[in-house]
């Protein structure tokens, strides 16, 4: 035995009974919470309340007994007698709590894997990527801990440590550890000073040997080892939500869709459905809780500037309560020239009216509002090539240029999109053909049969160039002139088209990609990821044209999820 | 002769309490010191401040030929400390004790700890915490022993222990440092035991060293009297070298620890004395004289 594991074999034998104790308290109070409660026990209540207090009062526990417990006891002036030097007895002390509380996350991952079998399998899908960022945070720690570190410090920077562990674990599935310090240096600023704060109040607390005979010593390093680890995420929530966050956390919990570049590539528009976040973390939506949950959801309207990497929520104004139905801010369309976002709003509830607001990007705030849609067709003299009337005629829809001189009369329940740049229009007629109408000279052909197939609304590239059709098995962009293009996955395919016709985002469940036709590259700061399912297939693309995530980096295929 | 501990001008203060005011102590190489003094006066705080617990205000001291402040690592591989204050863990035993020191000494020596224990009758099953006073003293000085230190530092070692565990102990500590020429220094209340011990002897008196020399040397210096004067003692005064250890109205006992004969000749010419007896030299009552205040009756 040497040194490391005599010091440690003396830490574990004065302490296995307080693991014992800890352990077999945490199993029995999930088991009979398990069987109170039954299925409103579920893992978003023990991993977001019942854990991370667990390990609160576990961590606090160990440290402060490593720490104090031979001091009070006299264990400790034994100790400093034997012939081993200081910060080795107190990295001993420091590495065993770091262990003893991975021991933990063991036996805790152990109880959760065993209730989570009880339950569906997406509540215990979470469990494993949790825990694993926990161990080998912990076991990281312990391998940096065991190297020279002062010895003082290294008694209270385990506390503190694990404050930020806690802080990192609750907010794991939300996570954007770096983009959070790169961008929230005031949250960051004010938890690392009070931890600093913390961390010498814990030196001072222990170091006042004649408070000894009192125990206030004991007191003292239990208490500031203890708030050493709750302080951080306290400190951290309390910055985050006192002021107001430029990041973006578009990740869990937030679904991303409308997509719209600007025609400069400058800035891109993108909205965000947002479930309300309930006791600091993303509830799983269901019925249940849809209406609990209806104050503070919303749509959002964001405008990322790609020179600048800022990403702006457009005026606060703008926050939509997120409802049933699904009311809500949408981003619409650019203007020709970048400068101006279209974005549309419900009026009020139930009428069926849309207010439209023109937002510059470089603000994102407002410099135009319109009462409802024929208002805002008016403007279209200061930003012709964006704008159409739709005009219902009895049964009928006229579809029209902004200044009303060529128009296609169609049914109702036609889908139709055009490219009011070049004066095209796609439309289906009753025997379900596609048709393609240019609106300037009037002039009508059929651009694609499907015989009785349903396909999702055509949406044609504002330069009149591209169509994307959405049949039953797949997604096609074909040449507006010159015939089917790309063959994509099934149907769940968005399309949205950049204003200058040569980008097109599309988005299939949770993937977003960026697709740069006439070869050109396209880069987007963000990435989302692609979902991958067990079963499904893979289409392999077209080497003709390059698929780009959002991230900049080359896609080579795409899973599609039966 | 090299000394194992030399300390001059030791001085340690709490606060504003001096404890220690230049403290010159010298142990020499194999000896066997006794270091003794009544309560509060800073034995333990000395010992602490060879061991390199403490750091002293000011002076020089040398352990083992090392800085004990400096190099309180390497000094404390060599040094077997016995303090009955220290704490051990409630849940260790003795043999877990050892399992415990040996990869701090690489001198450890396993079957040595239990020779000792079978002689010294220390059950290595045993928790420490269990074992009673002297018991727990002794289980102590085997695990100080079995890594054959080269300076013992025992302070009040041998509280507690009976008449026969106390005789066993002696005869393995005097082996001890008989074999390996190792030093000791004691710190203790008894002395008994430092009659039947120690070959030297430090007295601690209110932080200062008052006496510090062989036993032996001691033993044929020191003298004590019982004088009986001509009118009161209230107000007579001994010789230089000489402290009145009691007073009656017309007698005195006078204890002279240093140059006896030259005080007897005093007394005798004393005007004031009318008689002078020479007591036994007994090293005990001696030292009790030495330590303690005096007394009227």
């Amino acid at each position: 035995m040497n040194v490391w594991r005599a010091l440690w074999w003396k830490e574990a034998r004065d302490h296995r009974v307080l693991f014992a104790t800890c352990a077999l308290l945490y199993v029995a109070l999930l088991a009979g919470a398990e069987l109170v409660l039954g299925d409103g026990f579920d893992a978003t209540l023990r991993l977001g309340a019942i854990h991370p207090a667990a390990l609160l009062v576990v961590a606090a526990a160990f440290a402060a007994e490593a720490l104090a417990h031979d001091a009070a006891s006299g264990v400790e002036t034994t100790l400093m007698r034997l012939p081993v030097s200081r910060w080795k007895l107190w990295s001993a002390k420091a590495s065993f709590v770091v262990a003893a509380l991975a021991g933990f996350e063991l036996v805790a991952f152990a109880a959760e894997l065993v209730l989570a079998s009880f339950e569906p399998a997406a509540d215990s899908s979470r469990l494993t990527p949790v825990f694993a960022w926990w161990l080998a945070a912990l076991l990281a720690a312990a391998s940096l801990l065991r190297r020279a570190l002062p010895a003082a410090l290294v008694g209270v920077g385990v506390p503190a440590l694990l404050g930020w562990l806690v802080l990192g674990a609750e907010r794991m599935p939300n996570v954007d550890l770096l983009g959070r310090v790169a961008s929230a240096s005031g949250p960051l600023g004010v938890a690392l000073a009070l931890t600093a704060a913390l961390c010498i109040a814990s030196v001072a607390a222990y170091c006042v040997v004649r408070f000894d005979r009192f125990g206030l010593r004991r007191v003292g390093a239990f208490a500031a080892g203890g708030m050493c680890v709750v302080a951080p995420p306290l400190a951290w929530t309390f910055a985050s939500t006192s002021s107001r966050a430029d990041l973006v956390p578009f990740t869990h919990g937030v679904s991303i869709w409308n997509v719209r570049p600007s025609p400069d590539g400058r800035y891109v528009a993108l909205q965000a459905e947002r479930v309300a976040k309930l006791d600091g973390d993303w509830p799983t939506l269901s019925r249940e809780s849809w209406l609990s949950t209806t104050e503070l959801s919303r749509l959002e309207v964001w405008i990322l500037d790609r020179a600048t990497g800022e990403c702006r929520e457009l005026d606060d104004r703008w926050r939509s309560i997120w409802s049933p139905s699904r009311r809500g801010w949408s981003a619409r369309e650019w203007t020709s020239d970048g400068h101006l976002l279209t974005v549309s709003a419900p009026g009020t509830f139930g009428s069926g009216e849309y207010r439209y607001e023109l937002v510059d990007p470089r603000t994102a705030r407002v410099v135009e509002s319109f009462g409802d849609d024929s208002d805002a067709l008016e403007l279209a003299a200061d930003i012709p090539p964006s704008w159409y009337r739709l005009e219902r005629i009895g049964n009928h829809s006229v579809l029209a240029l902004a200044d009303g001189s060529h128009g296609v009369r169609l049914r109702d329940d036609q889908p139709v999109t055009l490219s009011p740049e070049v004066g095209i229009a796609f439309y289906r007629d009753e025997a379900g053909a596609l048709l393609r109408k240019n609106l300037l000279d009037g002039s009508e052909r059929v651009f694609a049969r499907f015989d009785g197939e349903s396909i999702g609304r055509p949406r044609v590239s504002p330069d009149g160039r591209w169509v994307a059709i959405q049949e039953r098995e797949k997604l096609s962009i074909r040449g507006a002139r010159d015939g089917e293009l790309v063959f994509g996955p099934e149907q769940g395919v968005l399309v949205e088209w950049s204003s200058h016709g040569r980008l097109a985002t599309i988005t299939h469940r949770d993937a977003t990609f960026a697709l740069g036709l006439d070869g050109s590259r396209v880069e987007l700061p963000r990435a989302w990821p692609i979902e991958c399912g067990a079963e499904g297939f893979v289409t392999r693309l077209p080497d003709r044209v390059e698929w780009h995530s959002l991230d900049g980096a080359r896609v080579e295929t795409i899973y599609a999820v039966r | 002769m090299t000394n194992s501990i030399e300390a001059r001008g030791l001085a340690v203060a709490f606060g504003r309490k001096q404890v220690l005011c230049g403290v010159d102590v010298e142990v020499p190489e194999g000896s066997l010191t006794a270091l003794l003094g009544k309560n509060g006066v800073g034995k333990s705080t000395l010992l602490r401040a060879l061991g390199g617990e403490l750091r002293p205000d000011s002076g020089s001291l040398t352990v083992l030929g090392l800085d004990p402040w400096r190099a309180r690592t390497e000094l404390a591989a060599r040094i077997g400390w016995v303090d009955e204050r220290t704490a051990w863990p409630k849940w260790m035993r003795v043999e877990e004790q050892w399992r415990f020191l040996a990869p701090f000494h690489p001198t450890w020596d396993d079957a040595e700890a239990r020779r000792l224990a079978r002689e010294f009758h220390v059950e290595p099953r045993a928790k420490l915490a269990e074992l009673s006073r002297g018991e727990r003293a002794v289980a102590l000085l085997v695990a100080a022993l079995a890594h054959r230190p080269k300076l013992l530092l025992l302070d009040e070692p041998f509280g507690g222990l009976d008449v026969l565990a106390r005789r066993r102990v002696f005869a393995a500590l005097l082996e001890h440092l008989g074999n390996t020429g190792a030093s000791a220094l004691f710190a203790t209340h008894s002395l008994g035991d430092v009659e039947r011990l120690a070959d030297r002897v430090v007295l601690l008196v209110d932080g200062r060293v008052r006496l510090a020399g062989e036993l032996e040397g001691l033993r044929a210096d020191a003298r004590r009297f019982a004088v009986e004067l001509k009118g009161s003692a209230a107000d007579w005064r001994p010789p230089e070298d000489a402290r009145i250890e009691r007073r009656d109205a017309r007698e005195a006992i006078v204890c002279a620890l240093e140059r006896g004969a030259d005080v007897e000749r005093s007394l005798a010419c004393d005007a004031r004395v009318r008689h002078v007896e020479p007591l036994g030299r007994e090293l005990e009552d001696l030292l009790a004289a030495a330590l303690g205040e005096e007394t009227r009756r």
